[in-house]
Protein backbone atom coordinates (compact mmCIF):
# COMPACT_ATOMS: atom_id res chain seq x y z
CA UNK A 1 0.00 0.00 0.00
CA UNK A 2 2.77 2.40 0.98
CA UNK A 3 4.69 1.49 -2.15
CA UNK A 4 1.65 2.22 -4.24
CA UNK A 5 1.21 5.68 -2.77
CA UNK A 6 4.93 6.35 -3.04
CA UNK A 7 4.71 5.51 -6.72
CA UNK A 8 1.72 7.82 -7.05
CA UNK A 9 3.58 10.63 -5.32
CA UNK A 10 6.59 10.11 -7.53
CA UNK A 11 4.45 10.12 -10.67
CA UNK A 12 2.57 13.19 -9.46
CA UNK A 13 5.78 15.20 -9.37
CA UNK A 14 6.51 14.40 -12.99
CA UNK A 15 2.90 14.92 -13.92
CA UNK A 16 2.95 18.38 -12.35
CA UNK A 17 6.13 19.20 -14.25
CA UNK A 18 4.68 18.09 -17.57
CA UNK A 19 1.16 19.39 -17.02
CA UNK A 20 1.80 22.64 -18.95
CA UNK A 21 2.65 20.60 -22.03
CA UNK A 22 -0.70 18.86 -21.81
CA UNK A 23 -2.43 22.19 -22.24
CA UNK A 24 -0.84 22.65 -25.65
CA UNK A 25 -2.62 21.51 -28.80
CA UNK A 26 -1.43 18.35 -30.50
CA UNK A 27 1.74 18.79 -32.52
CA UNK A 28 1.18 18.33 -36.22
CA UNK A 29 3.88 18.52 -38.78
CA UNK A 30 3.26 20.07 -42.11
CA UNK A 31 2.38 17.37 -44.63
CA UNK A 32 5.29 18.34 -46.82
CA UNK A 33 7.71 17.81 -43.95
CA UNK A 34 6.19 14.46 -43.11
CA UNK A 35 6.31 13.38 -46.74
CA UNK A 36 9.91 14.53 -46.94
CA UNK A 37 10.88 12.24 -44.10
CA UNK A 38 8.92 9.38 -45.64
CA UNK A 39 10.69 9.94 -48.95
CA UNK A 40 14.03 10.19 -47.17
CA UNK A 41 13.38 6.87 -45.49
CA UNK A 42 12.48 5.32 -48.83
CA UNK A 43 15.56 6.64 -50.55
CA UNK A 44 17.80 5.47 -47.73
CA UNK A 45 16.10 2.10 -48.03
CA UNK A 46 16.99 1.94 -51.69
CA UNK A 47 20.60 2.90 -51.00
CA UNK A 48 20.74 0.27 -48.30
CA UNK A 49 20.07 -2.35 -50.96
CA UNK A 50 23.30 -1.35 -52.62
CA UNK A 51 25.53 -0.46 -49.68
CA UNK A 52 25.22 -0.91 -45.91
CA UNK A 53 24.03 2.63 -45.28
CA UNK A 54 22.06 1.45 -42.26
CA UNK A 55 25.21 0.47 -40.38
CA UNK A 56 26.96 3.65 -41.45
CA UNK A 57 24.18 5.68 -39.87
CA UNK A 58 24.46 3.60 -36.70
CA UNK A 59 28.20 4.32 -36.54
CA UNK A 60 27.63 8.04 -37.08
CA UNK A 61 25.01 8.12 -34.33
CA UNK A 62 27.38 6.19 -32.08
CA UNK A 63 30.16 8.72 -32.65
CA UNK A 64 27.83 11.67 -32.20
CA UNK A 65 26.60 10.13 -28.95
CA UNK A 66 30.16 9.74 -27.79
CA UNK A 67 30.94 13.36 -28.65
CA UNK A 68 27.87 14.46 -26.74
CA UNK A 69 29.01 12.50 -23.70
CA UNK A 70 32.45 14.12 -23.99
CA UNK A 71 30.83 17.54 -23.97
CA UNK A 72 28.78 16.62 -20.90
CA UNK A 73 31.92 15.31 -19.22
CA UNK A 74 33.76 18.57 -19.92
CA UNK A 75 30.81 20.63 -18.77
CA UNK A 76 30.66 18.78 -15.46
CA UNK A 77 34.41 19.13 -15.08
CA UNK A 78 34.18 22.88 -15.70
CA UNK A 79 31.36 23.27 -13.23
CA UNK A 80 33.25 21.39 -10.53
CA UNK A 81 36.43 23.37 -11.02
CA UNK A 82 34.52 26.63 -11.23
CA UNK B 1 87.71 14.33 -24.25
CA UNK B 2 84.75 12.18 -23.64
CA UNK B 3 81.86 13.04 -25.85
CA UNK B 4 78.45 12.29 -24.57
CA UNK B 5 76.65 10.07 -27.05
CA UNK B 6 73.53 11.63 -28.38
CA UNK B 7 70.35 9.71 -28.70
CA UNK B 8 68.30 10.62 -31.73
CA UNK B 9 64.67 9.82 -31.90
CA UNK B 10 62.98 9.53 -35.25
CA UNK B 11 59.29 9.62 -34.61
CA UNK B 12 57.01 8.54 -37.38
CA UNK B 13 55.73 11.47 -39.38
CA UNK B 14 52.52 12.78 -38.03
CA UNK B 15 49.49 11.63 -39.94
CA UNK B 16 51.11 8.55 -41.38
CA UNK B 17 48.93 5.48 -40.96
CA UNK B 18 50.25 2.51 -38.99
CA UNK B 19 51.45 -0.37 -41.10
CA UNK B 20 48.80 -2.74 -39.82
CA UNK B 21 46.04 -0.30 -40.64
CA UNK B 22 47.34 0.28 -44.15
CA UNK B 23 47.51 -3.45 -44.68
CA UNK B 24 43.95 -3.81 -43.55
CA UNK B 25 42.83 -1.13 -45.98
CA UNK B 26 44.74 -2.86 -48.75
CA UNK B 27 42.89 -6.12 -48.10
CA UNK B 28 39.60 -4.28 -48.20
CA UNK B 29 40.48 -2.69 -51.54
CA UNK B 30 41.30 -6.10 -52.97
CA UNK B 31 38.02 -7.46 -51.65
CA UNK B 32 36.24 -4.50 -53.16
CA UNK B 33 37.72 -5.14 -56.60
CA UNK B 34 36.41 -8.68 -56.49
CA UNK B 35 33.02 -8.02 -55.03
CA UNK B 36 31.91 -4.52 -55.87
CA UNK B 37 30.59 -5.51 -59.26
CA UNK B 38 28.75 -8.52 -57.98
CA UNK B 39 25.28 -8.16 -59.47
CA UNK B 40 22.48 -9.99 -57.75
CA UNK B 41 18.78 -10.44 -58.22
CA UNK B 42 17.10 -9.16 -55.12
CA UNK B 43 13.48 -9.25 -54.06
CA UNK B 44 12.63 -5.64 -53.80
CA UNK B 45 9.58 -5.93 -51.65
CA UNK B 46 7.28 -2.99 -51.83
CA UNK B 47 8.12 -0.18 -54.13
CA UNK B 48 6.63 3.23 -54.15
CA UNK B 49 5.95 4.25 -57.63
CA UNK B 50 6.50 7.88 -58.30
CA UNK B 51 3.46 8.81 -60.26
CA UNK B 52 3.75 11.90 -62.37
CA UNK B 53 1.14 14.46 -61.67
CA UNK B 54 -0.58 13.82 -64.91
CA UNK B 55 -3.95 15.17 -63.98
CA UNK B 56 -3.59 18.55 -62.47
CA UNK B 57 -7.07 19.86 -62.35
CA UNK B 58 -6.70 21.59 -65.64
CA UNK B 59 -8.14 20.73 -68.96
CA UNK B 60 -6.91 17.35 -70.06
CA UNK B 61 -4.54 17.34 -72.95
CA UNK B 62 -2.76 14.59 -74.75
CA UNK B 63 0.62 15.60 -73.46
CA UNK B 64 -0.43 15.56 -69.84
CA UNK B 65 -1.68 12.02 -70.17
CA UNK B 66 1.49 10.60 -71.63
CA UNK B 67 3.83 9.97 -68.73
CA UNK B 68 6.13 7.25 -67.62
CA UNK B 69 5.85 5.42 -64.38
CA UNK B 70 9.07 5.05 -62.49
CA UNK B 71 9.88 2.53 -59.80
CA UNK B 72 11.68 4.92 -57.48
CA UNK B 73 15.19 4.15 -58.73
CA UNK B 74 14.78 5.69 -62.15
CA UNK B 75 13.78 2.51 -63.91
CA UNK B 76 10.94 3.00 -66.30
CA UNK B 77 8.41 0.28 -65.73
CA UNK B 78 5.60 1.43 -67.92
CA UNK B 79 3.93 4.36 -69.43
CA UNK B 80 0.68 5.95 -68.57
CA UNK B 81 -0.86 7.01 -71.78
CA UNK B 82 -4.12 8.53 -72.51
CA UNK B 83 -6.09 9.98 -75.28
CA UNK B 84 -9.22 11.84 -75.70
CA UNK B 85 -11.39 12.82 -78.52
CA UNK B 86 -14.85 14.17 -78.58
CA UNK B 87 -16.17 10.74 -77.82
CA UNK B 88 -13.92 9.11 -75.31
CA UNK B 89 -11.06 9.41 -72.90
CA UNK B 90 -8.96 6.53 -71.81
CA UNK B 91 -5.66 5.90 -70.14
CA UNK B 92 -3.74 3.07 -68.65
CA UNK B 93 -0.43 1.31 -68.39
CA UNK B 94 1.19 0.25 -71.58
CA UNK B 95 4.50 -0.62 -73.11
CA UNK B 96 6.49 -2.33 -70.39
CA UNK B 97 10.12 -1.55 -71.16
CA UNK B 98 12.15 -4.28 -72.74
CA UNK B 99 14.24 -4.75 -69.62
CA UNK B 100 11.15 -5.74 -67.67
CA UNK B 101 10.19 -8.61 -69.92
CA UNK B 102 11.58 -11.21 -67.58
CA UNK B 103 9.52 -10.04 -64.66
CA UNK B 104 6.02 -9.98 -63.34
CA UNK B 105 4.19 -6.79 -62.66
CA UNK B 106 1.40 -5.74 -60.45
CA UNK B 107 -0.20 -2.35 -60.39
CA UNK B 108 -3.12 -0.71 -58.82
CA UNK B 109 -4.05 2.21 -60.91
CA UNK B 110 -6.60 4.62 -59.59
CA UNK B 111 -8.04 7.52 -61.44
CA UNK B 112 -10.55 10.09 -60.47
CA UNK B 113 -12.98 12.06 -62.46
CA UNK B 114 -14.63 15.12 -61.22
CA UNK B 115 -17.63 16.04 -63.21
CA UNK B 116 -18.92 19.47 -62.34
CA UNK B 117 -22.56 20.24 -62.04
CA UNK B 118 -22.39 21.97 -65.38
CA UNK B 119 -21.52 18.69 -67.03
CA UNK B 120 -24.98 18.05 -68.25
CA UNK B 121 -25.25 21.28 -70.18
CA UNK B 122 -21.81 22.63 -70.93
CA UNK B 123 -19.62 19.61 -71.34
CA UNK B 124 -21.49 16.50 -72.19
CA UNK B 125 -25.03 15.83 -73.03
CA UNK B 126 -25.24 12.11 -72.26
CA UNK B 127 -27.49 11.83 -75.19
CA UNK B 128 -26.08 8.52 -76.22
CA UNK B 129 -25.11 7.18 -72.82
CA UNK B 130 -21.81 7.05 -70.99
CA UNK B 131 -19.72 3.97 -70.52
CA UNK B 132 -16.83 2.84 -68.40
CA UNK B 133 -14.93 0.09 -70.05
CA UNK B 134 -11.63 -1.68 -70.28
CA UNK B 135 -10.25 -1.22 -73.72
CA UNK B 136 -8.11 -3.51 -75.74
CA UNK B 137 -6.99 -3.96 -79.26
CA UNK B 138 -4.12 -3.49 -81.63
CA UNK B 139 -4.49 0.24 -81.47
CA UNK B 140 -3.79 2.12 -78.31
CA UNK B 141 -7.01 3.97 -78.02
CA UNK B 142 -10.13 2.48 -79.32
CA UNK B 143 -11.83 5.32 -80.99
CA UNK B 144 -15.44 5.52 -81.72
CA UNK B 145 -17.12 2.52 -80.22
CA UNK B 146 -15.14 1.07 -77.33
CA UNK B 147 -18.22 -0.76 -76.27
CA UNK B 148 -17.74 -3.19 -79.06
CA UNK B 149 -14.09 -3.77 -78.30
CA UNK B 150 -13.93 -3.65 -74.55
CA UNK B 151 -14.30 -5.78 -71.53
CA UNK B 152 -16.40 -4.82 -68.63
CA UNK B 153 -18.53 -2.32 -70.40
CA UNK B 154 -21.00 -0.70 -68.11
CA UNK B 155 -23.45 2.08 -68.69
CA UNK B 156 -23.18 4.85 -66.15
CA UNK B 157 -26.06 6.84 -64.81
CA UNK B 158 -25.90 10.55 -64.17
CA UNK B 159 -23.37 11.28 -61.46
CA UNK B 160 -21.21 14.01 -60.09
CA UNK B 161 -18.18 11.97 -59.18
CA UNK B 162 -16.70 8.80 -60.50
CA UNK B 163 -13.71 6.89 -59.23
CA UNK B 164 -12.34 4.10 -61.33
CA UNK B 165 -9.79 1.70 -59.90
CA UNK B 166 -8.06 -0.70 -62.18
CA UNK B 167 -5.58 -3.30 -60.96
CA UNK B 168 -3.16 -4.90 -63.35
CA UNK B 169 -1.40 -8.15 -62.65
CA UNK B 170 0.62 -9.65 -65.40
CA UNK B 171 3.55 -11.92 -65.97
CA UNK B 172 5.49 -12.83 -69.04
CA UNK B 173 4.97 -16.30 -70.41
CA UNK B 174 8.03 -15.98 -72.57
CA UNK B 175 10.08 -13.18 -74.03
CA UNK B 176 7.25 -11.81 -76.10
CA UNK B 177 3.97 -12.71 -74.45
CA UNK B 178 2.46 -11.61 -71.19
CA UNK B 179 -0.84 -12.55 -69.69
CA UNK B 180 -2.64 -11.51 -66.54
CA UNK B 181 -5.77 -10.10 -65.03
CA UNK B 182 -7.54 -6.81 -64.88
CA UNK B 183 -9.83 -5.91 -62.03
CA UNK B 184 -12.12 -3.00 -62.51
CA UNK B 185 -14.04 -1.09 -59.85
CA UNK B 186 -16.31 1.82 -60.57
CA UNK B 187 -17.51 3.97 -57.69
CA UNK B 188 -20.08 6.67 -58.08
CA UNK B 189 -21.14 9.46 -55.85
CA UNK B 190 -23.37 12.43 -56.14
CA UNK B 191 -22.46 15.58 -54.29
CA UNK B 192 -23.53 15.36 -50.69
CA UNK B 193 -24.03 11.61 -50.81
CA UNK B 194 -21.89 8.62 -49.91
CA UNK B 195 -19.81 6.88 -52.50
CA UNK B 196 -20.95 3.43 -53.48
CA UNK B 197 -19.54 0.60 -55.53
CA UNK B 198 -21.37 0.67 -58.79
CA UNK B 199 -19.51 -1.91 -60.80
CA UNK B 200 -16.89 -4.59 -60.28
CA UNK B 201 -15.46 -7.09 -62.68
CA UNK B 202 -12.44 -9.38 -62.68
CA UNK B 203 -11.20 -10.17 -66.15
CA UNK B 204 -8.74 -13.04 -66.36
CA UNK B 205 -6.39 -14.36 -69.03
CA UNK B 206 -5.96 -11.00 -70.61
CA UNK B 207 -3.18 -10.96 -73.23
CA UNK B 208 -1.32 -7.92 -72.03
CA UNK B 209 1.62 -7.97 -74.30
CA UNK B 210 1.99 -9.65 -77.63
CA UNK B 211 4.62 -9.14 -80.32
CA UNK B 212 2.05 -8.15 -82.91
CA UNK B 213 0.04 -5.68 -80.92
CA UNK B 214 2.36 -2.71 -81.15
CA UNK B 215 3.12 -3.07 -77.45
CA UNK B 216 -0.37 -2.10 -76.53
CA UNK B 217 -1.71 -3.12 -73.22
CA UNK B 218 -4.97 -2.34 -71.60
CA UNK B 219 -6.56 0.84 -70.56
CA UNK B 220 -9.60 1.91 -68.70
CA UNK B 221 -11.72 4.60 -70.08
CA UNK B 222 -14.89 6.47 -70.36
CA UNK B 223 -16.75 6.81 -73.53
CA UNK B 224 -19.81 8.64 -74.59
CA UNK B 225 -21.65 9.21 -77.75
CA UNK B 226 -21.86 12.91 -77.96
CA UNK B 227 -19.71 15.32 -79.89
CA UNK B 228 -19.35 18.03 -77.33
CA UNK B 229 -16.31 20.05 -76.44
CA UNK B 230 -14.08 19.60 -73.40
CA UNK B 231 -14.05 23.19 -72.37
CA UNK B 232 -15.68 22.68 -69.00
CA UNK B 233 -14.53 19.15 -68.17
CA UNK B 234 -11.96 18.88 -65.45
CA UNK B 235 -9.95 15.98 -64.16
CA UNK B 236 -8.17 16.05 -60.87
CA UNK B 237 -5.21 14.13 -59.65
CA UNK B 238 -5.92 11.50 -57.00
CA UNK B 239 -4.46 13.38 -54.07
CA UNK B 240 -6.73 16.27 -54.75
CA UNK B 241 -9.89 14.29 -54.70
CA UNK B 242 -9.38 11.37 -52.37
CA UNK B 243 -9.94 13.26 -49.17
CA UNK B 244 -13.35 14.20 -50.38
CA UNK B 245 -14.63 10.66 -50.60
CA UNK B 246 -16.67 9.37 -47.75
CA UNK B 247 -16.82 5.62 -47.82
CA UNK B 248 -18.26 4.64 -44.46
CA UNK B 249 -16.77 4.34 -40.98
CA UNK B 250 -13.22 3.34 -40.03
CA UNK B 251 -12.82 -0.24 -38.95
CA UNK B 252 -10.37 -1.89 -36.62
CA UNK B 253 -9.87 -5.61 -36.46
CA UNK B 254 -7.69 -7.91 -34.39
CA UNK B 255 -5.95 -10.14 -36.90
CA UNK B 256 -3.66 -11.80 -34.39
CA UNK B 257 -4.55 -13.75 -32.34
CA UNK B 258 -7.54 -14.85 -34.29
CA UNK B 259 -10.81 -15.82 -32.75
CA UNK B 260 -10.62 -19.12 -30.81
CA UNK B 261 -6.86 -19.35 -31.24
CA UNK B 262 -4.94 -21.54 -28.79
CA UNK B 263 -1.55 -19.98 -28.26
CA UNK B 264 1.41 -19.77 -25.96
CA UNK B 265 1.85 -16.62 -23.95
CA UNK B 266 4.37 -14.11 -25.24
CA UNK B 267 4.67 -10.37 -25.34
CA UNK B 268 6.52 -9.16 -28.43
CA UNK B 269 4.19 -8.21 -31.29
CA UNK B 270 1.45 -10.23 -29.66
CA UNK B 271 -1.35 -8.14 -31.14
CA UNK B 272 -1.78 -7.57 -34.82
CA UNK B 273 -4.35 -4.95 -35.74
CA UNK B 274 -5.74 -4.02 -39.10
CA UNK B 275 -7.17 -0.56 -39.63
CA UNK B 276 -9.23 0.06 -42.71
CA UNK B 277 -11.49 2.64 -44.20
CA UNK B 278 -9.70 5.49 -42.45
CA UNK B 279 -10.37 7.76 -45.37
CA UNK B 280 -13.96 7.92 -44.22
CA UNK B 281 -12.93 10.39 -41.54
CA UNK B 282 -12.50 13.95 -42.58
CA UNK B 283 -9.75 15.93 -40.83
CA UNK B 284 -7.86 12.81 -39.86
CA UNK B 285 -5.30 13.47 -37.12
CA UNK B 286 -1.70 12.57 -37.78
CA UNK B 287 -1.54 10.48 -34.62
CA UNK B 288 -4.21 8.11 -33.42
CA UNK B 289 -4.39 5.98 -30.33
CA UNK B 290 -4.73 2.26 -30.81
CA UNK B 291 -5.72 0.28 -27.76
CA UNK B 292 -6.38 -3.36 -26.94
CA UNK B 293 -8.44 -4.25 -23.89
CA UNK B 294 -8.30 -7.85 -22.78
CA UNK B 295 -9.55 -9.77 -19.82
CA UNK B 296 -9.92 -13.26 -18.51
CA UNK B 297 -13.30 -14.68 -19.39
CA UNK B 298 -13.88 -15.64 -15.78
CA UNK B 299 -12.78 -12.24 -14.47
CA UNK B 300 -14.24 -9.55 -16.75
CA UNK B 301 -13.74 -6.80 -14.17
CA UNK B 302 -9.96 -7.02 -14.28
CA UNK B 303 -9.23 -5.51 -17.69
CA UNK B 304 -5.69 -5.15 -19.01
CA UNK B 305 -4.88 -2.52 -21.57
CA UNK B 306 -2.11 -2.11 -24.10
CA UNK B 307 -1.99 0.97 -26.24
CA UNK B 308 0.23 2.89 -28.56
CA UNK B 309 0.22 5.87 -30.82
CA UNK B 310 -0.03 5.28 -34.52
CA UNK B 311 1.00 7.59 -37.31
CA UNK B 312 -1.77 8.13 -39.82
CA UNK B 313 -0.46 9.18 -43.22
CA UNK B 314 -2.30 11.46 -45.55
CA UNK B 315 -4.82 9.60 -47.65
CA UNK B 316 -4.28 6.35 -45.76
CA UNK B 317 -4.85 2.90 -47.16
CA UNK B 318 -5.31 -0.11 -44.90
CA UNK B 319 -2.79 -0.14 -42.07
CA UNK B 320 -1.47 -3.26 -40.39
CA UNK B 321 0.27 -2.61 -37.11
CA UNK B 322 1.63 -4.67 -34.24
CA UNK B 323 1.48 -4.09 -30.56
CA UNK B 324 3.35 -5.67 -27.68
CA UNK B 325 1.42 -7.22 -24.84
CA UNK B 326 2.52 -5.71 -21.56
CA UNK B 327 0.92 -8.18 -19.17
CA UNK B 328 1.86 -11.80 -18.72
CA UNK B 329 -1.18 -14.02 -18.87
CA UNK B 330 -1.70 -17.22 -16.93
CA UNK B 331 -3.16 -20.20 -18.68
CA UNK B 332 -6.83 -19.71 -19.42
CA UNK B 333 -9.42 -18.29 -21.77
CA UNK B 334 -9.35 -14.58 -22.57
CA UNK B 335 -11.33 -12.08 -24.55
CA UNK B 336 -9.95 -9.03 -26.33
CA UNK B 337 -11.31 -5.98 -28.07
CA UNK B 338 -9.35 -3.35 -29.98
CA UNK B 339 -10.15 0.35 -30.06
CA UNK B 340 -9.18 3.09 -32.45
CA UNK B 341 -9.38 6.56 -30.92
CA UNK B 342 -9.24 9.57 -33.22
CA UNK B 343 -9.11 13.17 -32.11
CA UNK B 344 -9.60 12.00 -28.50
CA UNK B 345 -13.34 11.81 -28.99
CA UNK B 346 -14.05 9.38 -31.80
CA UNK B 347 -13.76 5.75 -30.73
CA UNK B 348 -14.20 2.77 -32.98
CA UNK B 349 -14.32 -0.72 -31.51
CA UNK B 350 -13.47 -4.04 -33.05
CA UNK B 351 -15.48 -7.17 -32.50
CA UNK B 352 -14.56 -9.15 -29.39
CA UNK B 353 -12.39 -12.18 -29.97
CA UNK B 354 -11.72 -15.13 -27.69
CA UNK B 355 -8.36 -16.84 -27.38
CA UNK B 356 -6.83 -19.41 -25.08
CA UNK B 357 -3.42 -19.17 -23.47
CA UNK B 358 -1.85 -22.56 -22.90
CA UNK B 359 1.33 -23.62 -21.19
CA UNK B 360 3.96 -25.92 -22.58
CA UNK B 361 2.81 -29.51 -22.81
CA UNK B 362 4.85 -31.65 -20.41
CA UNK B 363 6.72 -34.59 -21.80
CA UNK B 364 4.70 -37.80 -21.36
CA UNK B 365 7.77 -39.98 -20.86
CA UNK B 366 8.51 -41.59 -18.51
CA UNK B 367 5.01 -42.69 -17.54
CA UNK B 368 3.64 -41.25 -14.37
CA UNK B 369 3.18 -43.78 -11.59
CA UNK B 370 -0.41 -44.69 -10.98
CA UNK B 371 -1.84 -46.91 -8.33
CA UNK B 372 -4.57 -48.18 -10.58
CA UNK B 373 -4.08 -50.61 -13.40
CA UNK B 374 -4.45 -48.84 -16.67
CA UNK B 375 -4.26 -50.03 -20.24
CA UNK B 376 -2.12 -47.05 -21.12
CA UNK B 377 1.09 -46.20 -19.35
CA UNK B 378 0.24 -42.50 -19.75
CA UNK B 379 -2.13 -40.59 -17.54
CA UNK B 380 -5.63 -40.30 -18.91
CA UNK B 381 -5.76 -36.57 -18.31
CA UNK B 382 -3.10 -34.03 -18.99
CA UNK B 383 -1.83 -32.55 -15.74
CA UNK B 384 -2.90 -28.96 -15.30
CA UNK B 385 -0.14 -26.43 -14.96
CA UNK B 386 -0.32 -23.94 -12.20
CA UNK B 387 0.34 -20.35 -13.28
CA UNK B 388 3.62 -18.78 -12.31
CA UNK B 389 3.56 -16.41 -9.36
CA UNK B 390 2.73 -12.77 -10.06
CA UNK B 391 3.32 -9.65 -8.10
CA UNK B 392 0.45 -9.09 -5.75
CA UNK B 393 -0.73 -12.65 -5.88
CA UNK B 394 2.31 -14.51 -4.69
CA UNK B 395 2.18 -15.69 -1.11
CA UNK B 396 5.45 -14.57 0.42
CA UNK B 397 4.70 -15.58 4.00
CA UNK B 398 4.87 -19.09 5.33
CA UNK B 399 1.70 -19.84 7.17
CA UNK B 400 2.35 -21.50 10.55
CA UNK B 401 1.19 -25.04 10.92
CA UNK B 402 -0.62 -24.51 14.21
CA UNK B 403 -2.36 -21.99 16.41
CA UNK B 404 -0.72 -19.03 18.14
CA UNK B 405 -0.33 -20.90 21.42
CA UNK B 406 1.39 -23.82 19.74
CA UNK B 407 3.63 -21.75 17.44
CA UNK B 408 3.84 -18.19 18.85
CA UNK B 409 7.04 -17.11 17.11
CA UNK B 410 5.95 -18.44 13.72
CA UNK B 411 2.56 -16.78 14.09
CA UNK B 412 4.08 -13.42 15.02
CA UNK B 413 6.52 -13.71 12.14
CA UNK B 414 3.65 -14.55 9.84
CA UNK B 415 1.63 -11.56 11.04
CA UNK B 416 4.56 -9.15 10.54
CA UNK B 417 5.22 -10.64 7.15
CA UNK B 418 1.57 -10.13 6.16
CA UNK B 419 1.67 -6.52 7.37
CA UNK B 420 4.80 -5.73 5.39
CA UNK B 421 3.47 -7.49 2.33
CA UNK B 422 0.30 -5.42 2.54
CA UNK B 423 2.25 -2.20 3.01
CA UNK B 424 5.05 -2.55 0.50
CA UNK B 425 3.98 -4.98 -2.20
CA UNK B 426 1.25 -3.49 -4.36
CA UNK B 427 -1.37 -5.83 -5.66
CA UNK B 428 -1.99 -6.47 -9.30
CA UNK B 429 -4.99 -4.16 -9.48
CA UNK B 430 -2.97 -1.19 -8.27
CA UNK B 431 -0.10 -2.02 -10.58
CA UNK B 432 -2.52 -2.22 -13.50
CA UNK B 433 -3.99 1.16 -12.67
CA UNK B 434 -0.51 2.70 -12.48
CA UNK B 435 0.51 1.06 -15.74
CA UNK B 436 -2.64 2.22 -17.50
CA UNK B 437 -2.19 5.75 -16.20
CA UNK B 438 1.44 5.83 -17.32
CA UNK B 439 0.51 4.54 -20.76
CA UNK B 440 -2.26 7.10 -21.13
CA UNK B 441 -0.10 9.91 -19.82
CA UNK B 442 2.91 9.15 -22.02
CA UNK B 443 0.72 8.68 -25.07
CA UNK B 444 -0.90 12.05 -24.48
CA UNK B 445 2.45 13.67 -23.84
CA UNK B 446 3.87 12.20 -27.03
CA UNK B 447 1.32 14.15 -29.03
CA UNK B 448 2.21 17.50 -27.48
CA UNK B 449 4.95 19.81 -28.69
CA UNK B 450 7.89 19.55 -28.66
CA UNK B 451 7.75 15.79 -28.13
CA UNK B 452 5.02 15.38 -30.73
CA UNK B 453 7.22 16.74 -33.50
CA UNK B 454 9.96 14.24 -32.81
CA UNK B 455 7.44 11.46 -32.51
CA UNK B 456 5.81 12.46 -35.80
CA UNK B 457 9.17 12.35 -37.53
CA UNK B 458 9.93 8.99 -35.96
CA UNK B 459 6.55 7.65 -36.99
CA UNK B 460 6.99 8.99 -40.51
CA UNK B 461 10.30 7.18 -40.71
CA UNK B 462 8.70 3.96 -39.58
CA UNK B 463 5.74 4.21 -41.87
CA UNK B 464 5.30 3.36 -45.47
CA UNK B 465 3.57 5.45 -48.07
CA UNK B 466 0.27 3.78 -48.69
CA UNK B 467 -0.96 6.73 -50.67
CA UNK B 468 1.51 5.90 -53.39
CA UNK B 469 1.00 3.01 -55.70
CA UNK B 470 2.96 -0.05 -54.63
CA UNK B 471 4.00 -3.22 -56.30
CA UNK B 472 6.22 -6.24 -55.80
CA UNK B 473 8.53 -7.55 -58.44
CA UNK B 474 12.04 -8.75 -59.05
CA UNK B 475 14.57 -6.44 -60.53
CA UNK B 476 18.28 -6.29 -61.05
CA UNK B 477 20.44 -3.79 -59.26
CA UNK B 478 24.14 -3.73 -58.62
CA UNK B 479 24.44 -4.71 -54.99
CA UNK B 480 27.52 -5.33 -52.99
CA UNK B 481 28.39 -8.93 -52.28
CA UNK B 482 27.77 -10.13 -48.75
CA UNK B 483 31.48 -10.49 -48.11
CA UNK B 484 32.21 -6.90 -49.01
CA UNK B 485 29.13 -5.72 -47.14
CA UNK B 486 30.31 -7.42 -43.98
CA UNK B 487 33.79 -6.07 -44.57
CA UNK B 488 32.42 -2.55 -44.93
CA UNK B 489 30.34 -2.91 -41.78
CA UNK B 490 33.40 -4.15 -39.94
CA UNK B 491 35.41 -1.26 -41.37
CA UNK B 492 32.83 1.28 -40.19
CA UNK B 493 32.91 -0.01 -36.65
CA UNK B 494 36.67 -0.47 -36.70
CA UNK B 495 37.15 3.17 -37.71
CA UNK B 496 34.67 4.24 -35.05
CA UNK B 497 36.63 2.41 -32.37
CA UNK B 498 39.91 3.86 -33.64
CA UNK B 499 38.36 7.32 -33.61
CA UNK B 500 37.16 6.91 -30.05
CA UNK B 501 40.53 5.60 -28.84
CA UNK B 502 42.27 8.63 -30.37
CA UNK B 503 39.59 10.92 -28.98
CA UNK B 504 39.93 9.51 -25.48
CA UNK B 505 43.70 10.04 -25.65
CA UNK B 506 43.18 13.71 -26.50
CA UNK B 507 40.77 14.11 -23.59
CA UNK B 508 43.11 12.50 -21.10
Amino acid sequence: MITYFLILAFISIFYALTAPFLLLPDATLNTNITNTFIDLKNYLGYINLIAPINDLIKVIIFILGFEASVLVFRLIKTIIRG
Amino acid sequence: MYKTPTLTLNPAPRGKKPLLFRGFLGVLVILGVFFIFNYKIVKAGTFNLIAPDFLTGARVDWGTLDNWFYDGVNNRIGVIRGDYNPESISWGLTSPPAEKKDSAGSFTFTMYHYIPQSWGTGCMGFSGGTYACVLYGANWVTYGTPKSQGYGVVTLPNWDWIRITMSYNYHFIDQYNATGTVELYVYLRNTGENEYLYYHELITDVPFYTPNSDNRVYAVGLSWNDNQTWSTCYFYNPTTVTADFITGAPEIEITQPQNNDIILDNTYNFWSLKLSNLKAIQNLPQLATVKVNYWKTTDPNNVFTDETLLYIPTNPADILTYLDKSHDLPVGEYKAQAQLILNDNQTFNSSIITFNIVGETPSPSPPYPTPTISASPYPSAQPTLSPPPYVGTQEFCNEPQGSFLDYPVQNITYAICKIFTFLFIPDQEHLNSVTDFLNSWTNTLQKKPPFGWFYSIKSAFESTTPDNITTDYDFTVPVLGDTLKHALIFLFWFLAVIYIIIRVKTII
